[in-house]
C-alpha cells in the first residue's frame, strides 16, 4: 500500500509533505531542496521540465516558460485578473473553448489544470523519490477565497496528473492544523495570510483533534504586489521631482521602477535604509541620460504601506464581528504569505491583536505540513481521529433573481458539507423549462458576483403557470465543490439539470488529458 | 465489530432516523439547554460523525449516507448557534415543524416584509433612491421624498409599495404646500 501526501500548490512555489511516525514532514528530493518553484517549461520537441530546473529556463527563453499559472485557474478569458496577469507574462494567453483562459506555448494551446498537473505529477515524483513508495493520494491545498470554479479546477489538475485527490483545504486551515496537531487545549487562533496578491483571514476555534473555522474573509486585491506598487509610486514621484520625468504611461521604464522597488522592499526588512539606484529612465532634452538615485528609508515606506497593512485589519475587523470575538480575545496569531515576513507587517499585526505573532513555524511549510495531517487523517481509521476539520464556504451562494438582485442561498461562512433547498416555479403557462443562474459573491447586485454556471430544468409538466414547483437543492461538499439537483415536487420526479456556461473541463476532457502511465 | 464497523451502523442507523429527527435530537441535546450546551454538543456530534471518518470505508452507500447525517447535523446548528434563530425554531418546532427549511423561512421573511418597506425594492438600480427616499419621509421631507420614489418608479413602475408610498407623500407635500400660502407672517414682495 502507498502512502498519502499533503501538496501546497503554491502560485510561486510548491511543497510536499508526509505523516511519518506521527509527524508531518516535509519531502526533499534528491539535491536535499524542499521547495519547489511552480514553474513548467517546454522545451526541445515535447520535452517539459518543472521546479528548479524550469526556473532556469525562465531566464533565456520566458515565452516558453510557464509561471503563476495559478493566477489564472478556474478563470474566465474575459476578467480584469486574466487582463492583469497576460500583461505579466511572456507567454501566450488564450480563451479556451468555455470561455476559460488558457495557456499558449510554441503554437499550442493547453489548459490550465494541464500545466498545473505538471506540477502536481512532479511533487509525486519528488515524494515517491523521497521515501521509496508509491503516492496513493492527496490532499492539495488552495486560498480560502477560491470560488467553486477554481476548485473544481484544482482537482480536475490532480486527476490529470493520475493523483487521487482526497481532499482540496484551504491553505490558512492547513496551517491552523499543523499548529494545533497534537495539542490539547482549547483556544481561539487567527490565521493571517498575505501573500503576492491576495489577503486571506481565517478565525478557528481548536478543541484537541477537532479543528473548527468560525469564520473567514479576504480581499483578493491585496497583497505583495500592492506593496510593491506603493513604494513604486513614491520613486516616481521622487524622480519627477529631481529630474522633471514623468513616468506615467512609460512601460519600460515602470517596470524598472517597480523592480527596483520590489528589491527595496526586500533589503528593507533586513537594514533600516537602503540608497535606490535605478539608471537608464529616460534622456533629458540635450540627450543625457536620466536615472533615479534616492534614499529609501523604513520610516518612509512605513508611511506608504500603512494605508494597505489598514485594509488588512478592516477584513480582520469583518471575520472576528462574524466569529463574535474581539482582538483580545484571540489566543494567537498564525503568520502565513511571504507577505508576513516583512518587519513592518508583523509589528502592525502584533500591535493590532495585542500579541506577538507565533514565528516558530516555517511559513514556507507549513501548509504543506497541514495538508499531509488532513491525508494522514483520511487514510488512517482510528477510533481517535488525528483530526477533524470542520471549515466553512469563503463566499454566498445565490440565485439571480428577477430584477438582477442576488438571493443568497448558501450565505457565506456556512459550515460544509451543507445543502440547501428552493423552490422554482414556472412564470407562464405551459413553461417548459426554467432557467436557473448560480453566483458566487457578497454582491447584493448578481452580475457583479462570479457565475458558476446556468441550469436549466428541462421537460416540465404543462400546466398553468405557478403550478409547477421544482424543488432545487444546493450543496457544498466537503471540498467546497457546488453541487445541484433538481426535483418535481407534484410529480416527485427527478428533473435533469444541464450545467452551462461553466467554463470548466468536462469530465471526457479531463480524461482525455489523462497523463499515461509513464508520466507525460 | 471493529470501530470502523461500529461506525458503519451508526450510520446506518442515524440516517434511517433522519426525516423524524429534530434539531435537538441529532445533535442530542436538550431542547432547554443553553447556548454553550448547544455548541458543546455540535461539537462531540461533529467528533463522533463527520463524514471525513467514513474515507476509509469502501461501502460509498455509507458514505452518502454519513454526509446526510452530517449535512442535518450542520443545519442543525447553523439554525441553533444564532439565539434568534433559535427562537424562530421554537416556535416552528411547537407547530410540528422539525426542520427550518427554505419555505418556512421564506413565510418568515415575507412576515418581515410585510412590516419593513425597506426591502420592497427588488431592482438594484431602484435601491439607492428608495432607500433615500424612505429617509425623507421619516424626516417629513415630502417633496424629496416624491422626486425619489419618482426615480425609483422609473426602474420599477409596477411596484405597489412605492405607489402607496408615493400617494402619501404627495399628499403629505400638497398640504404642507398649501399651509406655507397660509402662513400669516410671510412677507410678500408685491
Amino acid at each position: 500500500m502507498g502512502i498519502a501526501v499533503g501538496i501546497d500548490l503554491g502560485t510561486s512555489n510548491s511543497v510536499v509533505a508526509t505523516v511519518i511516525e506521527g509527524q508531518a514532514v516535509v519531502l526533499a528530493d534528491a539535491e536535499g531542496r524542499s521547495v519547489h518553484p511552480s514553474v513548467v517549461a517546454f522545451g526541445y520537441g515535447n520535452a517539459v521540465v518543472v521546479g528548479h530546473r524550469a526556473k532556469q529556463q525562465l531566464a533565456y527563453a520566458p515565452e516558453n516558460t510557464v509561471f503563476s499559472a495559478k493566477r489564472l485557474i478556474g478563470r474566465r478569458f474575459n476578467s480584469d485578473e486574466v487582463d492583469r496577469i497576460r500583461r505579466m507574462v511572456a507567454w501566450g494567453v488564450a480563451e479556451g473553448p468555455h470561455g476559460d483562459a488558457r495557456v499558449r506555448v510554441k503554437g499550442k494551446v493547453y489548459a490550465v489544470p494541464e500545466i498545473s498537473a505538471h506540477v502536481l505529477a512532479h511533487m509525486k515524483g519528488i515524494a515517491e523519490q523521497a521515501t521509496g513508495q508509491a503516492v496513493d493520494g492527496a490532499v492539495i491545498t488552495v486560498p480560502a477565497y477560491f470560488n467553486d470554479q477554481q476548485r473544481q479546477a484544482t482537482r480536475d489538475a490532480a486527476t490529470i496528473a493520475g493523483l487521487k485527490c482526497l481532499r482540496i483545504i484551504n491553505e490558512p486551515t492547513a496551517a491552523a492544523l499543523a499548529y494545533g496537531y497534537g495539542q490539547a487545549h482549547k483556544q481561539h487562533i487567527v490565521v493571517y495570510d498575505l501573500g503576492g496578491g491576495t489577503f486571506d483571514v481565517s478565525v478557528l476555534r481548536l478543541d484537541g483533534e477537532l479543528f473548527e473555522v468560525v469564520s473567514t474573509a479576504g480581499d483578493t486585491f491585496l497583497g505583495g504586489d500592492d506593496f510593491d506598487g506603493a513604494i513604486c509610486d513614491h520613486l516616481a514621484e521622487q524622480l519627477k521631482a529631481q529630474t522633471g520625468l514623468d513616468v506615467t504611461g512609460n512601460h519600460s521604464a515602470r517596470t524598472k521602477l517597480l523592480e527596483a522597488a520590489e528589491r527595496a522592499k526586500k533589503a528593507l526588512s533586513k537594514v533600516n535604509a537602503v540608497a535606490v539606484k535605478v539608471p537608464g529612465l529616460g534622456r533629458d532634452p540635450a540627450g543625457n541620460p536620466i536615472g533615479l538615485q534616492t534614499p529609501l528609508d523604513q520610516g518612509t515606506v512605513q508611511r506608504l504601506v500603512m494605508p494597505l497593512i489598514q485594509r488588512s485589519f478592516a477584513v480582520c475587523d469583518e471575520a472576528l464581528t462574524e466569529a463574535g470575538l474581539t482582538p483580545g480575545q484571540i489566543d494567537h496569531v498564525l503568520l502565513v504569505g511571504g507577505m508576513t515576513r516583512f518587519p513592518l507587517v508583523r509589528e502592525a499585526v502584533g500591535h493590532y491583536f495585542q500579541k506577538q505573532p507565533l514565528d516558530h513555524l516555517n511559513p514556507d511549510q507549513v501548509v504543506a505540513q497541514g495538508a499531509a495531517i488532513q491525508a494522514f487523517a483520511l487514510t488512517a481509521y482510528s477510533d481517535r481521529p488525528a483530526a477533524v476539520l470542520l471549515d466553512v464556504t469563503p463566499q454566498t451562494l445565490g440565485v439571480r433573481m428577477v430584477g438582477g438582485f442576488l438571493d443568497p442561498i448558501i450565505p457565506r461562512n456556512s459550515s460544509i458539507p451543507t445543502e440547501m433547498g428552493k423552490t422554482f416555479t414556472t412564470a407562464h403557462d405551459n413553461q417548459g423549462e426554467v432557467r436557473i443562474q448560480v453566483y458566487q459573491g457578497e454582491s447584493r447586485i448578481a452580475a457583479e458576483n462570479e457565475l458558476l454556471g446556468e441550469f436549466i430544468l428541462s421537460g416540465l409538466r404543462q400546466a398553468p403557470r405557478g403550478e409547477v414547483k421544482v424543488k432545487v437543492s444546493f450543496s457544498i461538499d466537503a471540498d467546497g465543490i457546488v453541487k445541484v439537483s433538481a426535483k418535481d415536487l407534484e410529480t416527485g420526479r427527478s428533473v435533469e439539470t444541464t450545467l452551462q456556461a461553466s467554463s470548466n473541463l468536462t469530465q471526457a476532457e479531463v480524461e482525455e488529458l489523462k497523463f499515461d502511465e509513464l508520466g507525460f | 465489530m471493529d470501530a470502523q464497523q461500529r461506525f458503519a451502523v451508526e450510520i446506518e442507523t442515524l440516517a434511517e432516523l433522519l426525516p423524524e429527527l429534530d434539531y435537538y435530537r441529532i445533535l442530542l441535546v436538550d431542547k432547554n439547554a443553553d447556548q454553550e450546551a448547544v455548541g458543546e454538543a455540535f461539537r462531540r456530534e461533529s467528533r463522533r460523525l463527520h463524514p471525513d471518518r467514513s474515507a476509509t470505508l469502501s461501502d460509498e452507500v455509507v458514505k452518502d449516507k454519513a454526509n446526510d447525517v452530517y449535512r442535518l447535523i450542520n443545519e442543525a446548528w447553523r439554525v441553533l448557534k444564532d439565539p434568534e434563530g433559535r427562537a424562530r425554531y421554537d416556535l416552528l418546532l411547537a407547530d410540528g415543524v422539525l426542520r427550518m427549511t427554505d419555505d418556512a423561512k421564506a413565510g418568515a421573511a415575507s412576515d418581515k416584509r410585510a412590516g419593513d418597506p425597506e426591502s420592497a425594492v427588488t431592482h438594484p438600480k431602484a435601491e439607492k433612491y428608495w432607500k433615500m427616499a424612505l429617509r425623507d419621509f421619516n424626516d417629513g421631507q415630502f417633496k424629496s421624498c416624491v422626486m425619489n420614489i419618482q426615480f425609483a418608479l422609473n426602474f420599477e413602475p409596477g411596484n405597489e409599495v412605492m405607489k402607496e408610498y408615493l400617494e402619501k407623500a404627495t399628499k403629505s407635500r400638497d398640504e404642507e404646500e398649501s399651509k406655507k400660502e397660509k402662513n400669516p407672517y410671510k412677507l410678500r414682495i408685491m
